[in-house]
């Protein structure tokens, strides 16, 4: 059973359509890269997924670990295991780093019938996973994202996404507004977490991210759907022919 | 020169300054600035029937609960004798202008029902008191407190659950140099109950006044406060927060007068409404010709939870002098979809995320609380948008 089945995936925006047959699968212990043009659904297709109900789904389905994604709400999507790593991560002020992670690991603890982690253990893993990413230690006593660089607020995300061990994992742009030495750090969290059982979808403009994180499928999304699929080599050759060559290539 | 704007004749536009100043002494109307949001009607109405009548029978405050050796509770007339520093001021305040506006006709103050809580100079005082409301009130009489502070002197008052049924309640703060008062203020209201108030404060050189209060309940409620800060150094703090249930109306109006160079001032208001409620809040600052380096500042915010709700700010500048630092600040919005939609990506729940969202909105006002209330008043705002 695949980890990830998208069939014929139609989404609207204020009955604009974005997606229009998007199919993929993806299976446990893999990472695939989704590049594309502007405009072309990236990030819609990563925010369907996470359960944004700013989209319309007017035909097709997602199936995750073989049961629908759409049926359930964006934090029972957590629980299942999905994980959003945002393009632009969201500032709240008033709600600090820790009592956010906190209510986040509990609340995910309760819907899978676990008891509330002891907070000495909690901590502990807070420390350990601050380490992976090198996200300094003072930001845990902040507000959510407010006055991160851009940099800490992407090495934030994967922070979360250690904390909380999803077992798909979907990265929206991570590598945008990034320096190099900052995409490495965010690349060697990602890397740490990549098993056997987890998945990853990694949304990206560039094949420098790939670099780092080296994919075993990389698919082409342009006009709402997936135009063509190949292995790491399809994101060098997207690199030096640019979008122009594949867009013909597919109308021809 | 010293202007005497108690014989200013204003005419015009400039007329509406009566209001602000307490020379109107009329019956209070929407139609002026300090009571625009106002259910004026249902309040007076119902706080000063005309056909009521006047009753003798007034239960004042009770003793205040931990009051330690050396404060004094008196009644008025124990208190002139007693030649207490600041009594007479007190008293004139109450007689004059005081009540925002509020004719003396609609509500004269019952000299039986008025009190006097008296710290004496260097005092202080570390655990705080409590002043009880009055037991029971007749509807054609108001109530006062009078709270004075001698130089020096320190205290922490809580003010409970004012309000089990309609009332007007008086307080006047009278705080001499170097004093320090910290007042907490639970205006939560019975259903259905119609609660006004109001604070006179008059804060001394180097002297601090901090205001903290929580708003909730009742079918209406207006609390006004008018501080006049006297003396160089002098501070006021002002937090307030309201939290408007359905078809509940909170209501708020700040004066703040620099009437003395290099005094200092915050006001800092949060707003809650629900689905019909009602929330304003009118601030003014006014700084007076001769009162330099001035630092005034005012920030109030609003968050509407569900549709219908309403909420008003309505800062107002009235800056004579030309060296000072002031500023106002008003903003009103609902829960971000954006920020529910982050935390709900992390596997917290809508109620949970909702929740989370209003209580860091609020906790800036919660922290202004003595820290021995805020956990009552993290529990009763958890209460309130259990259902949201």
């Amino acid at each position: 059973m695949s980890m990830l089945e998208i069939k014929n995936l139609h989404a609207s925006v204020d009955g604009k359509p974005i997606l229009k047959g998007l199919n993929l699968t993806l299976n446990k212990g893999e990472v695939h890269a989704i590049m594309g043009p502007n405009g072309s659904g990236k990030s819609t297709l990563a925010s369907i997924i996470a359960g944004n109900d700013a989209y319309e789904i007017t035909e097709g389905s997602i199936e995750f670990e073989g049961k629908s994604l759409l049926d359930l709400e964006p934090h029972e999507r957590a629980a299942a295991g999905v994980f959003l790593a945002f393009q632009y991560p969201v500032e709240i002020p008033g709600v600090s780093m820790m009592n956010f992670m906190k209510t986040a690991m509990n609340e995910i603890r309760a819907q899978q019938g676990l008891e509330p982690m002891e907070p000495a253990a909690f901590l502990k893993r807070v420390r350990e996973k601050q380490a992976l990413v090198e996200l300094d230690a003072k930001l845990a006593n902040r507000s959510v994202n407010q006055g991160f660089s851009g940099g800490e607020k992407k090495r934030n995300e994967v922070f979360q996404m250690a904390m909380l061990e999803p077992k798909l994992a979907v990265l929206d742009e991570t590598d945008s507004g990034l320096d190099i030495d900052a995409l490495r750090i965010v690349a060697q969290g990602v890397n740490a977490l990549r098993n056997a059982n987890n998945a990853f979808l990694v949304i990206t403009h560039y094949q420098r991210l790939l670099d780092y994180i080296v994919p075993d499928v990389v698919h082409v999304l342009a006009h709402g759907k997936i135009i063509k699929t190949g292995t790491k080599d399809l994101a060098l050759e997207l690199e030096a022919k640019g979008y122009d060559w594949i867009l013909e290539t597919e109308k021809a | 020169m010293e202007l005497d704007r108690s014989t200013l004749d204003f005419k015009g536009p400039a007329d509406r300054t009566r209001h602000w100043t307490g020379l109107n002494k009329g019956r209070p109307s929407s139609k002026q600035e300090e009571w625009k949001y106002v259910p004026v009607d249902v309040l007076m109405d119902a706080l000063y029937p005309t056909d009521s009548p006047s009753s003798d029978s007034f239960e004042p405050r009770p003793e205040p609960l931990n009051v330690q050796t050396g404060i004094q509770f008196l009644s008025l007339e124990q208190a002139l004798e007693a030649e207490i520093p600041g009594i007479q001021n007190a008293k004139e305040s109450i007689q004059n202008a005081a009540l925002d506006g509020l004719a003396q006709a609609y509500r004269p103050v019952n000299q039986s029902g008025i009190r006097v809580l008296y710290v004496p100079s260097n005092l202080h005082c570390i655990d705080p008191i409590t002043a009880m409301p009055a037991v029971a009130q007749s509807t054609s009489k108001a109530e006062a407190l009078l709270v004075l502070l001698g130089e020096n002197a320190h205290l922490t008052l809580f003010l409970p659950h004012e309000a089990q049924s309609n009332r007007f309640s008086f307080l006047y703060v009278g705080l001499d140099k170097g004093a320090k008062l910290e007042l907490n203020r639970d205006l939560a209201a019975a259903p259905g109950t119609l609660f006004m108030s109001h604070i006179q404060g008059s804060v001394a050189e180097s002297a601090e006044l901090k205001l903290v209060q929580w708003m909730q309940g009742g079918q209406a409620q207006r609390h006004s406060v008018q501080v006049s800060l006297n003396g160089q150094q002098a501070i006021a703090r002002i937090s307030s927060l309201q939290v408007a249930e359905p078809q509940n109306q909170l209501h708020s109006w700040v004066n703040m007068i620099h009437a003395s160079p290099e005094a200092e001032s915050h006001q800092n208001i949060r707003q809650l409404s629900k689905k019909e409620g009602i929330s304003s809040f009118t601030g003014k600052i006014h700084v007076a010709l001769d009162a330099q380096k001035t630092q005034a500042y005012q920030h109030s915010a609003a968050m509407v939870l569900e549709e219908g709700g309403r909420t008003y700010h309505r800062p107002v500048l009235e800056i004579y002098a030309d060296d000072v630092k002031c500023s106002h600040g008003a903003t009103t919005g609902s829960l971000d979809e954006q920020a529910l939609f982050y935390l709900q990506c992390r596997g917290i729940s809508k109620a949970s995320a909702k929740r989370l969202l209003i209580e860091a909105f609020i906790e800036g006002c919660i922290q202004d609380f003595y820290p021995a209330l805020q956990s009552h008043f993290r529990t009763a705002i958890s209460k309130s948008i259990q259902q949201l």
